[in-house]
């Protein structure tokens, strides 16, 4: 029997098996989750153990970019949350702490809320991820020549942890203290280009980043100030080897000059500091009033030092040589001052009518100077007469200076007609202002731009009861010109939103987006459309039968004129995008708590890049004692790249765990 | 290191207020409908509600609220009507919801402030609430947060934080499907991870990284610089210029599915915009110069190449 066919049986019998599933979870008896005393605390959760076995077919290297999910023993998620009374807790009265995909699995997360009412609130989250990323297709300059390597490879593990502790010794005073970090390690696959060639190295990626921060919040009956202080520090110690074949990807000579790279090493040193300052205001000196204020002012700079020596048979064209090797030493500095303020004041002068004004100004600039001697070894005339010469240095001052300053206000008015609909306006005032200023090697150059855009913006809700709600905006944007050539320039944009619930435990959506963007300047001739539709329905008898189904249809096309590098004709860049993303899940009870799921989740696109991506599941959980159930999962990824096979995998992942809650 | 005038400034008053603050500090803050306020005035008592309402209110002992009536800041006696406003009506009239908020009303935003703000309103998270897009359009804390009956114990909310956005925001949804993507669906990250659902001082109810920027260097921190030399682009815009940060089909979420798609609608010769033409050598048959990032792989800013080679 076809595909098709079985697909159509199962079409049909569909409604048959979705009465035979109400039916029966009416019969069921539906088992409330238990929570468990544990002296003061009361508490509530769910740990899953399991081992999960992985076939996969197709390109491996692929499945694990997107999916990365492998086999054996796992902590699939553990959630936990204890409560007591205020004050019956000796240290917390209450703590939720939750944990997912440890023992292996790519992403590790675990986070804790701990907390006693009136004395503190700890907050601690940690995460690690591991990015793998090995696409064949994606910047390999040898995909040209039939060539599936993955040059651009990544196999780096980040680790973000984020903790903060509030105290409230008194009602008005909030002290706190915070510390987050994040680091990234491992190893990853890059291109060095020298002259026409370009050779695979192996990147080191090391960083690290550290966030201190603390401050004060003093709460008043009608205001609110938050001072704080942090500061942020980055240190990378990267580094790169060559690591592919010393002929690189282009065995052809290049000015009668084979380019070699025999060796190749790389370092790099940056250390950049940041102090940040913060204050923040709340005040709601009167009813139908209330102003919030921040300033946040910060100072980072970056001292950096690089230094590289590679050897082989190079040409450099800047300095008409052919040489046999290069040691490379770069020191720069960068600061970036950045002030930011914003303020959103709220305002009822009448009962129906709230009037919002909302000011946010962005001011920065990044300047950088640096210095690079570059010594070459080996030294031969590239043309003309030879020459002796062995060695020759070379330095450049080169620097750069980027200055940016945003003022965008924006004022709105609502007004409640009764009955439930509520009708807005406002305008928005955007001034930007850059300037960028280039001094590369004793040239100079600078652009700078201004733009101001004006936007009008429009909408009502009607919400007569939780049974229904409506929204409606629309903005409308004009500016004299744009920043960059793919600026929001002239502007529509709508979304419309619907939900009903006719019924306690039936909902039904609708959502509309659509942005046009035009620019008719000759030289961009920019008119791209992005359009959204979404549709969902969800219906849940209590715990025992769950029904949700979604569609989006989104349609991307953008239209932009470019110039060709080598000739600078002009020519069009085409995005087409047709996406129909489908999904899923039903859910029974089938008898005394024993439950099946199931449901899909699938993208079908075509346009430039056709691709499928599906991802069906089903899953079965068998209650086995009084606190423990039985749970088996199958779940598959399918991936499909249309013109592009060799990218296409297969995934299947069956797990077989036990469930204490 | 230099202190510019503003820092110093802003190191001495957060210096100054630490003292300021606590000497200000009193043991008791008057919730906005304590006894001053109309809660009193022919009100009842918890014990009331609980002749009707029993289980509601033994369970409220473990609720975060359960502060206002145990609390020294607040010790009200009659919590309930905190939220729900005066009951007596309610009592009198033999249980008629119509006399007392339930909040099964018409739910709409402004209904509500007015209920949870006077408490919440000074949070720091809800700073700038108003301006949010969640409160411009009306909805109100009762949408995601369930005080009463949370099978969510974090923040009282009414599903598990991924599921409750999910549900009405069906397109990003259907994003997290792509087959490039942030790891969202395997619980790996939350939406709230990089979002401010009440909205506040960050446009596109983004959490802003320590400094105020993009929301993104809160984990892509190697990316945030400053550098010596920054792709102007980026910082003049933001990272959504190039990538998209829910899920996409092309690898790398980018916008395009090409590289140098991407790169050239920006980087192409045009009068009034900041731009820059790639030089001519740039032979675009050849597929080592269709993937500008073979050569420029500091794309994202370098502290040792001007054109972002390393």
């Amino acid at each position: 029997m076809s595909m098709k066919a079985i697909g159509k049986k199962v079409v049909r019998a569909w409604p048959l098996f979705l009465l035979f599933s109400a039916a029966v979870a009416h019969a069921g008896q539906a088992q409330p989750a238990e929570g468990f005393q544990w002296g003061a605390y009361q508490g509530r959760g769910e740990i899953e153990i399991g081992y999960r076995w992985v076939t996969t077919a197709g390109n491996r290297d692929m499945y694990r970019s997107m999916v990365n999910l492998g086999e054996g023993p796992r902590l699939l998620r553990s959630d936990i949350s204890l409560r007591a009374g205020y004050g019956a807790g000796v240290l917390f009265d209450r703590l939720d702490f939750s944990m997912y995909g440890w023992g292996g699995d790519p992403h590790n997360t675990m986070r804790l809320n701990l907390g006693r009412s009136d004395a503190y609130e700890l907050r601690a989250t940690y995460r690690h991820l591991n990015y793998f990323n090995f696409i064949p297709s994606y910047a390999n300059p040898l995909l040209g020549a039939g060539i599936l390597l993955g040059q651009h490879s990544l196999d780096v593990s980040y680790r973000t942890t984020d903790v903060e502790l509030r105290l409230f010794p008194t009602g008005r005073v909030r002290p706190f203290v915070g510390y987050s970090r994040s680091s990234g390690s491992g190893p990853g696959f890059d291109t060095i280009g020298v002259t026409a060639n370009e050779f695979l190295l192996r990147r080191d990626w090391r960083y690290s980043s550290d966030e201190y921060r603390g401050g004060i919040e003093l709460d008043m009956p009608r205001w609110n100030l938050t001072l704080e202080q942090g500061y942020r520090r980055l240190r990378n110690d990267s580094g790169a080897a060559a690591a592919g074949p010393p002929a690189g990807n282009n065995p052809l000579p290049f000015i009668g000059q084979k380019i070699v790279l025999e060796a190749l090493g790389r370092s790099y040193r940056e250390r950049t500091g940041a102090p940040v300052s913060k204050i923040l205001a709340l005040i709601r000196p009167v009813g139908g009033l209330s102003v919030a204020g921040r300033y946040i002012y910060s100072m980072a700079d970056v001292d950096s030092a690089m230094t590289e020596f590679s050897s082989g048979n190079f040409v450099s064209l800047d300095e008409r040589i052919i040489y046999a090797a290069a040691g490379d030493a770069f020191t720069g500095r960068a600061t970036k001052p950045m002030h930011r303020g914003n303020l959103v004041a709220e305002f009822s002068p009448i009962r129906r009518l709230t009037v919002l004004n909302d000011l946010d100004t962005r001011r920065f600039h990044v300047s950088g100077d640096a210095v690079l001697a570059t010594t070459f070894l080996g030294v031969r005339p590239l043309a003309g007469p030879g020459g002796t010469e062995a060695q020759r240095k070379v330095t450049g001052t080169p620097s750069g200076r980027l200055d940016f300053k945003q003022v965008r206000n924006q004022t709105e008015a609502d007004y409640d007609l009764g009955s439930g609909i509520v009708a807005r306006a406002g305008y928005r005032y955007t001034v930007t202002e850059a300037e960028v200023i280039d001094r590369d090697d004793g040239g100079t150059g600078g652009r700078s731009g201004r733009s101001k855009k004006d936007t009008a913006l429009v909408g009502m809700y009607y919400r007569p009861g939780h049974w229904m709600y409506l929204s409606f905006a629309y903005e409308r944007n004009w500016s004299d010109r744009p920043l960059t050539r793919t600026d929001l320039h002239d502007y529509g944009q709508t979304d419309l939103d619907l939900r009903l619930g006719p019924w306690k435990n039936l909902s039904l959506q609708g959502r509309v987006s659509i942005l046009s963007n035009r620019n008719p300047a000759p030289d961009t001739l920019l008119d791209s459309q992005y359009r959204s539709y979404a549709l969902g329905l969800d219906y849940a008898w209590g715990e025992r039968l769950h029904l949700s189904l979604d569609y989006v249809r989104t349609r991307i096309s953008s239209d932009v004129g470019i110039r060709i590098p080598q000739t600078l004709a002009p020519d069009f860049s085409f995005y087409r995008e047709r996406t129909d993303g489908i999904g899923g899940s039903f859910g029974v009870d089938l008898y005394r708590g024993m439950r099946v799921d199931f449901g899909y989740r699938g993208i079908l696109s075509t346009g430039l890049l056709p691709l499928n991506h599906h991802q069906p599941y089903a899953e079965i959980l068998i209650p086995a004692r009084r606190h423990f159930a039985w749970k088996a999962s199958w779940q598959y990824y399918g991936y499909n790249e249309k013109g592009a096979g060799f990218q296409d995998y297969r995934g299947h992942l069956v797990t077989v765990s036990v469930l204490y809650r | 290191m230099t202190l510019s005038r503003a820092y110093r400034l802003v190191l001495v008053l957060v210096a100054g207020s630490l003292p300021a603050g606590f000497l200000a500090g009193s043991p008791r803050v008057l919730h906005p409908r304590s006894p001053a306020g109309s809660q009193q005035a022919g009100g009842v008592s918890n014990a009331d509600c609980a002749v009707c309402h029993e289980e509601t209110v033994k369970l409220f002992e473990r609720n975060p609220h359960a502060v206002l009536e145990k609390s020294p800041r607040f010790r009200l006696e009659n919590s309930c009507e905190s939220c729900h406003g005066p009951g007596r009506a309610h009592v009198d009239e033999g249980g008629d919801k119509s006399r007392i908020v339930t909040f099964r009303e018409g739910a709409a935003r402004t209904a509500y402030d007015g209920r949870c703000l006077p408490c919440h309103g000074k949070d720091r998270a809800l700073s700038g609430y108003e301006a949010g897009r969640h409160a411009r359009q009306g909805l109100a804390c009762v949408e995601c947060h369930n005080i009463h009956n949370s099978t969510v114990a974090t923040r009282l909310l009414k599903q598990a934080s991924n599921d409750l956005c999910f549900g009405c925001h069906l397109r990003e949804k259907s994003d997290f499907a792509r087959p490039y993507r942030h790891r969202v669906p395997e619980n790996a990250m939350r939406c709230t991870d990089c979002h401010q659902p009440h909205g506040g001082l960050d446009h596109g109810a983004r959490r802003a990284s320590i400094g105020s920027e993009e929301s993104c260097f809160r984990c892509h921190r190697e990316k945030q610089g400053p550098f010596v030399f920054e792709h102007a682009g980026l910082v003049i815009r933001d990272c959504g210029a190039c990538h998209q940060p829910h899920g996409s089909n092309n690898p790398k979420m980018l916008l395009r599915s090409t590289v140098r798609q991407l790169c050239l609608e920006c980087h192409s010769a045009s009068r009034n915009v900041l731009t820059s033409q790639p030089p001519s050598f740039h032979d675009l048959r050849s597929p080592r110069y269709q993937n500008c990032t073979t050569c420029h792989t500091a794309i994202h800013g370098s502290n040792s190449s001007p054109r972002f080679i390393r």
